[in-house]
């Protein structure tokens, strides 16, 4: 028999869709390749981006795989060759009839109470798919309904249908599997484990995906009706990982976020914080009037914009040198470019400085050649982490990164200053102590053949203990497959320089491995991008290079960061102190520091939207307004460019970011050069190379977004890395964040603001033991400070290091940081010195 | 010549008496009289209770979906455990109707699901500012007994207040002509119980009461 | 009868301050009259119409709603007066003026009271002779004539200066309707003339003051003329003041407002009230040509004129009755129908009648027609001879009207044969 050679492959699956030929992927699911083709069959327990399961079964279509037709889920079974189906059939029918009727055999007649009525796949596949008038007579089982099962969420065990959705989410993409179905039969419950509530910092994503009215967030419970929102696609500013949401208003008041399922960025996951705190925006507390500060009472009074912001420009009248700013990395991307321009263009300070000594050197991080999040969860690739547990710091990426290396394969090199909640799945994890990445960097580095001329000595021992982790990550970073390096800073009482040493070691290691900045504010990366970096202009350009048409002037010396900036103004060398968006009393690691500062500072401008005790002692405050109440651009980690948009309208005179230097241009005697937000898109595009391709209308059109092309022209020395410290008998100290805190966004988000949890030391339960701490608090003394702080007991914190939240209610662990390259703490039991 | 007889008509008229209501609002003597309402007249809408004194309305904003005129604004609310206003989790906070733009289709009746919205047959709506004219949860609600609130605008008569609690369909929605007459909720609060509605086309005693006082009324014209 | 010019001369041979004082007092109180009469017949339209229509009317503005009239004067007193921006400004204002001028001047030349029955009407006032009426110029008819073709100059200025196409539809209509009429006003009014030998009103009613037929109806000229003038000038005369159902000029559902769409305010109140004005004299001349005027048996108790007054008042009721009933019971005419009705039935009919009348007078003169000896036989052949050139005329122009029928539904057929079908 001779056949004729194909010309070409066959790439897809050929299979007959209700008559018609078509051609599925190669491993697609027969739910999605219908799907494509236009054909929806309806499904409870699916979700494109989980497993299926099957458990709902009402995706049965009537399939013949060549073996006679039958009922078949089809959200479990990849397209066969030659496979036939029909889901229009009278098997087909009379299947989804069955199966709602079942549904709703012991669903609760709560439409009109719940959540859900109006946007309830349930109601409408029931009036789609089931039977007009229902044939169950008898009573329903009953549950005691709502429950709480987090402080965010509720349970209606009534409403449930089974589906294992929000299940299947909690364990397999969160990793918190704090819920689980208990009982069984007619009884089969979605419950929480005793004691244990739902508190994951994921469990706002299964309200969104849970198919009934079960699951409800606490926030928008009962608050409108899918019928009164409007709604507007955006970015969540929360974090940098830029995670697409879809705002949702009633009345003109910010009342849901969703999420948006982008492929490139989130998958329509968000965590908690990024998905509540919107209510900061309608019920913090706003600065609503520019605040001016009355010399004789010393209270800030409301006054007109022309008031302020000739007081703000007589204080940008003295000289250069004496004017800093700190902040802005809360703005959006035009607002950055504004103050850049105004401070740096008219002013001519380059005392400017949007990261609050809690980060990354801005040099560093704008020279590092970065990777998407798809480059670092491609499926076969190594991910290299520096920093924090990103579960903490920023949750969207850990979802990807969870996925990434649970799922597809990518194997994780952990160099992180505690255990995270990936250390379970990392291929090779390392117990790296403060002061110590440098070391296991150029340990990995000259194992895996980096050409380094200079050894590091290995005083504590810490490498040569794990020599076997350092053999295993070398073999890893051979360079067969891509690497990235996400790197943050893990530890604030460690000096980042540790961690710059360990990225310029891996980057002369091996030129092609991608890194991805893991900073944490919102728009810390517009911020360094729009040249709010001592010693940058926009587009990550050194100053003395930069060549900006339209500026009229660059600053002609470097500036200072932010901490001696705070250094210089406590000193009285600063005249007029601008704080951009930033709580330095909150944020800033010396707050004493800080209020010295601010007392000798002559003027100081606060430009913020919400009321906070940084604001209290400005001078002058500028009412800016804030998520969701501005169009603009926000840049993640990745560079991607993703649209804000404006649902509400700011309170009274509150402005948005970018019209403030402007006025304050023409107070000073200068125009920027525009006058509305598609000027400077425009001029963003004339001036900066990397902004030249950007079609700013259509910018939101897809929920991926461009990214910004950003080719360094330069290159930072990177030297021998600094040495660990010895080890001492005391613990040295870990100063980590929680995604919980203090922070503003939290705090005036009235949902939000209880669920930090008190501030508490960790220790490894074997230090504990061998210390013979006993009760729940110890005594740490630093210097010659003594504390008594709660102890808790966590098998996550590396051998001698002592890890401390910091911004937590409680004990404030500011105190203990003493800005040296690494701090050590003395722990004694409590009550003893 | 047959046009003459229309004028024969006309002169007739004017012995015939009128049939006009001299209706003043209340504020006029034994000549201000009202016309008799029919039963089911779409007049001003009240918010029901129940009979232990529970409000009806559970904040589902069913009624300000449906409604064609967007004249209804309704907030929901967890009810307080200690001090529950409707029964179950959830109550109408926030209850607001604009009668400025209400057209009276009474869609909201047939959207509730509780009955707690129904009409009455009050149909003065003199208010002269636009403020009055947004019927707050406080005016709309009825009172303890189950009778609407008196606004000061209003002319009440005898018995004009009764029937403001819910009406029933003849048939049910599934068409099945065996719900008919089927008495499914609450009664008329502070009324007793009213007689489930027959279907349409049947003359009920209530049709024939509205017709007697209509002939008597004529003939009170025609004397006085 | 007296020399007019005799009259004239010597009444008026030597003009002093009482005699002005007495004609601005007459025309003052003459004006005061008609403003008030004319707001009762407002009062009295809206009442009557009601009452055809079982409703109860305006009873709230004033005892009986006497004085809603008054209200709504005043509300359009305080509207707001807009002048289109493509009108003719001097035109726009001027109009219902226009209007209204000469409908209180027609009112000058007719006699509210005297005592008729016993003398001619003439009472004493302040040591002169005079009539209770404003102006007795021997002219008096043909003043009415002259004022009422004055007043279409209102109405069509009106429309035409608006600057916009419905009032100027409505004005053309307007005019071209009121000059149909005129001429059937005319001709039936000819045909009172014939009867009362005089132009002047006083004259008139003095003629129609005495015993008529049988001794007990009086001698009104309705019964003196036939009916037909009588008819023929109500109908036309309603059709010169727009009044239902003549009333397409104004009528809302074809031409929004007609001639006065653009007016508003005081301008609209005036052209109100000059359509008013001129049914109260319209309905005062109707009494005085055909119904005797004051005229009326005097029964004591109250002086004569006083009497006059008492009978000229209800005539003038029973026909403005008349005015109302029409309007509340006739559906209005349709253009053509109107046109067809003024040109084709009224006229020849008027003209007709006229003839036969003037034909009878010829031949109850002594000397004119020798046909035979007595007055009454001369009459009943002029009749007959009538009688036969009009049914002579009358069978033409049914044979006229016919054959233009057939003809026209000739021409509609061939239009309405279908196309060849291929």
């Amino acid at each position: 028999m001779t056949t004729a050679e194909p010309t070409e492959a066959v790439t897809g699956v050929p299979f007959t869709l209700n008559g018609t030929e078509l051609v599925a992927e190669e491993g697609e699911l027969l739910i999605d390749a219908c799907d494509r083709n236009g054909v929806h069959i309806p499904r409870f327990c699916y979700h494109n981006r989980m497993k299926p399961v099957g458990m709902c079964r009402m995706c049965l279509v009537e399939v013949d795989t060549g073996r006679g037709k039958a009922l078949q889920p089809s959200c479990m079974l990849p397209v066969t060759p030659e496979m036939k189906v029909e889901t229009e059939s009278e098997a087909t029918k009379k299947a989804q009839d069955g199966v709602l009727e079942l549904l709703l055999a012991n669903h609760p007649l709560d439409c009109p109470v719940c959540d859900k009525g109006g946007e309830c796949p349930l109601q409408d596949n029931a009036y789609a798919f089931g039977p007009g008038e229902t044939r169950f007579v008898e009573e329903k089982r009953h549950f005691k309904k709502p429950i709480p099962i987090s402080d965010l969420v509720k349970l209606d065990r009534e409403r449930c249908i089974l589906c294992d959705r929000c299940t299947r989410f909690a364990s397999d993409v969160a990793g918190d599997p704090l819920i689980h179905f208990i009982d069984r039969g007619s009884q089969t419950q979605v419950n929480t484990f005793p004691d244990h509530p739902f508190s994951s910092y994921f469990s706002g994503n299964t309200v969104q995906i849970c198919p009934v009215g079960a699951l409800t967030a606490e926030p928008y419970r009962f608050k409108a009706r899918p019928w009164d929102l409007e709604a507007v696609e955006s970015t969540a500013t929360v974090d940098s990982t830029g995670a697409r949401v879809v705002l949702q208003s009633s009345q003109n008041e910010i009342v849901r976020v969703l999420g948006v399922d982008s492929d490139a960025v989130n998958w329509s996951w968000l965590s908690d914080k990024e998905r509540f705190s919107y209510e900061a925006t309608a019920k913090g507390d706003r600065i609503e009037q520019p605040l001016v500060k009355n010399e004789e009472t010393g209270m800030l009074e409301a006054t007109r914009w022309n008031n302020a912001a000739k007081k703000v420009g007589a204080a940008l009248r003295v000289e250069p040198d004496r004017i800093a700013a700190v902040g802005g990395a809360r703005m959006p991307l035009e607002g950055q470019y504004a103050w850049a321009k105004l401070l740096k263009g008219v002013v001519g300070t380059d005392h400017v400085d949007a990261q609050l000594d809690d980060g990354l050197p801005g040099p560093l991080v704008l020279g590092l050649p970065r990777a998407t999040i798809n480059d670092a969860c491609k499926p076969g690739g190594v991910v290299v982490t520096i920093g924090a547990d990103l579960k903490e710091e920023l949750p969207t990426l850990f979802l990807r990164l969870r996925h990434a290396v649970v799922e597809d394969g990518v194997k994780l090199i952990e160099l992180t200053s505690t255990a995270t909640h990936l250390s379970d799945f990392a291929t090779v994890r390392f117990d790296v102590t403060p002061g110590s990445v440098g070391q296991f960097a150029t340990a990995i580095a000259k194992q895996a053949g980096a050409d380094l001329d200079f050894d590091v000595a290995d005083e504590s021992g810490l490498v040569e203990a794990q020599a076997d982790k350092v053999a295993a990550a070398a073999a890893l970073l051979d360079g067969s497959v891509p690497v990235t390096i996400i790197v943050g800073r893990g530890n604030l009482a460690e000096s980042p320089r540790f961690t710059s040493d360990a990225v310029g070691i891996f980057r002369r290691l091996n030129d092609d491995f991608q890194f991805m900045p893991a900073l944490r504010r919102g728009n810390i990366n517009g911020a360094l991008e729009m040249g709010l970096v001592p010693g940058f202009t926009p587009g990550g350009v050194q100053r003395e290079s930069a060549q900006l048409d339209t500026w009229p002037d660059v600053p002609d010396f470097d500036g200072m960061d932010t901490k001696e900036i705070f250094r210089a103004a406590a000193e009285g060398r600063i005249d007029t102190l601008l704080l951009l968006a930033a709580n330095p009393l909150q944020d800033f690691l010396d707050e004493d520091l800080v209020r010295r500062a601010l007392a000798n500072v002559k003027t100081v401008i606060a430009v913020d939207g919400i009321s906070t005790e940084t604001t209290d002692l400005a001078d002058v405050v500028l009412p800016a307004a804030l998520f969701g109440e501005v169009d603009g651009t926000f840049v993640n980690l990745e560079g991607r460019l993703s649209p804000l948009r404006a649902k509400v309208t700011p309170p009274s005179q509150a402005r948005p970011d970018w019209m403030i230097p402007a006025e304050l241009a023409i107070v000073l005697g200068v125009e920027l050069g525009f006058t509305t937000i598609d000027e400077l898109h425009s001029e963003l595009s004339e001036v900066l190379p990397s902004f030249a391709d950007i079609d700013w209308d259509t910018l939101g059109s897809s929920d991926d977004g461009p990214v910004l092309k950003l080719n360094r022209s330069w290159n930072i020395e990177f030297g021998k890395p600094a040495a660990a410290p010895p080890a001492t008998s005391a613990f040295r100290l870990v100063a980590t964040r929680k995604l919980w805190d203090q922070g503003t966004m939290v705090q005036e988000s009235p949902s939000l603001a209880s669920l930090p949890s008190e501030a508490a030391i960790h220790l490894n339960p074997d230090d504990i033991e061998r210390h013979g701490f006993v009760g729940d608090s110890v005594t740490v003394r630093i210097g010659d400070q003594t504390h008594t702080i709660p102890l808790t007991s966590d098998v996550r914190v590396n051998p001698t290091t002592a890890s401390i939240p910091v911004c937590l209610p409680g004990f404030d662990a500011r105190t203990l940081i003493t800005g040296r390259s690494t701090t050590a703490v003395e722990i004694r039991p409590n009550g003893t010195t | 010549m047959g046009y003459l007889r229309g004028f024969a008509v006309t002169a007739k008229k004017i012995f015939e008496g009128v049939t006009t209501k001299q209706y003043e609002g209340g504020k006029g003597g034994k000549t201000d009289q009202k016309a008799p309402k029919p039963e089911r007249l779409h007049g001003r809408h009240v918010l029901n209770k129940y009979e232990d004194g529970m409000e009806k309305c559970i904040g589902c904003e069913l009624c300000a979906g449906v409604c064609p005129a967007n004249c209804i604004y309704v907030r929901g609310a967890e009810n307080p455990p200690s001090d529950p206003k409707s029964p179950g989790e959830r109550f109408g906070y926030v209850y607001e109707i604009n009668y400025l733009r209400c057209i009276h289709c009474d869609m909201c009746v047939e959207a509730c699901p509780t009955e707690a919205i129904t009409e009455t047959k009050l149909f003065e709506f003199s208010f002269s500012n636009r403020s009055d004219a947004i019927y707050t949860k406080d005016e709309l609600l009825v009172d303890d007994d189950g009778r609407p609130q008196q606004l000061p605008w209003e002319d009440w008569r005898d018995g004009e207040d009764q029937h403001t609690s819910g009406w029933m369909r003849a048939t049910a929605p599934s068409g099945k002509a065996s719900a008919q007459g089927t008495v499914a909720w609450s009664g008329e609060l502070g009324y007793g119980v009213r007689a489930p509605e027959a279907a349409q086309n049947v003359r009920t005693p209530i049709d024939a009461a509205i017709e007697a006082v209509a002939v008597d009324t004529a003939k009170a014209e025609e004397k006085g | 009868m007296q020399d007019p010019k005799q009259d004239f001369l010597e009444s008026n041979s030597s003009l002093d301050l009482g005699d002005v004082l007495l004609a601005s007092g007459k025309g003052v109180v003459a004006f005061v009259v008609l403003l008030v009469s004319v707001m009762l017949m407002v009062w009295f339209e809206r009442k009557v119409v009601s009452r055809l229509q079982n409703r109860i009317g305006p009873n709230i503005a004033g005892p009986f709603g006497l004085l809603q009239t008054l209200a709504d004067g005043t509300k359009l007193f305080f509207k707001e007066d807009i002048i289109p921006t493509r009108s003719d400004r001097f035109v726009f204002q001027l109009a219902p003026y226009l209007s209204l001028v000469p409908a209180f001047l027609t009112f000058a030349v007719v006699p509210i009271a005297g005592d008729f029955s016993s003398g001619d009407g003439r009472v004493e006032m302040f040591g002169r002779q005079t009539f209770i009426q404003v102006a007795d110029v021997p002219i008096g008819i043909l003043f009415f004539l002259g004022m009422s073709s004055l007043g279409i100059y209102g109405i069509m200025l009106a429309g035409w200066s608006s600057g916009s196409k419905y009032p100027l539809l409505g004005s053309v209509r307007a005019s071209a309707q009121a000059i149909s009429y005129e001429a059937a006003l005319g001709l039936s009014l000819a045909a009172v003339l014939l009867v009362s030998e005089s132009l002047r009103t006083t004259d008139i009613v003095a003629r129609q003051a005495g015993e008529g037929f049988f001794g007990i109806v009086p001698n009104w000229n309705v019964l003196v003329t036939g009916v037909i003038p009588f008819v023929v000038f109500l109908i036309a005369g309603t059709a010169e003041l727009n009044r239902p159902p003549f009333d397409l000029v104004e009528a809302e559902q074809e031409l929004v407002g007609g001639f006065h769409t653009e007016y508003s305010s005081i301008r609209f109140a005036l052209f109100f009230l000059a359509e008013f004005m001129n049914t109260v004299t319209m309905g005062a001349i109707i009494v005085t040509l055909f119904f005797g005027g004051p005229s009326g048996p005097n029964f004591g108790i109250l002086p004569g004129w006083l009497w006059g007054f008492v009978w000229f008042f209800s005539k003038l009721i029973v026909l403005l009755f008349t005015f109302v009933w029409f309007r509340g019971t006739l559906p209005r005419l349709r253009y053509d129908q109107l046109m067809n009705l003024g040109w084709k039935i009224l006229i020849p009919v008027s003209l007709a009648w006229l003839l036969i009348l003037g034909g009878i007078r010829v031949a109850q003169q002594p000397d004119a027609i020798n046909l035979t000896s007595s007055a009454q036989a001369n009459t009943y052949i002029v009749l007959g001879i009538a009688g036969v050139i009009f049914c002579f005329c009358t069978l033409l122009l049914l044979a006229a009207v016919s054959t233009a029928r057939r003809e026209r539904l000739k021409t509609e057929g061939l239009v309405a044969v279908p196309m060849e079908v291929e």
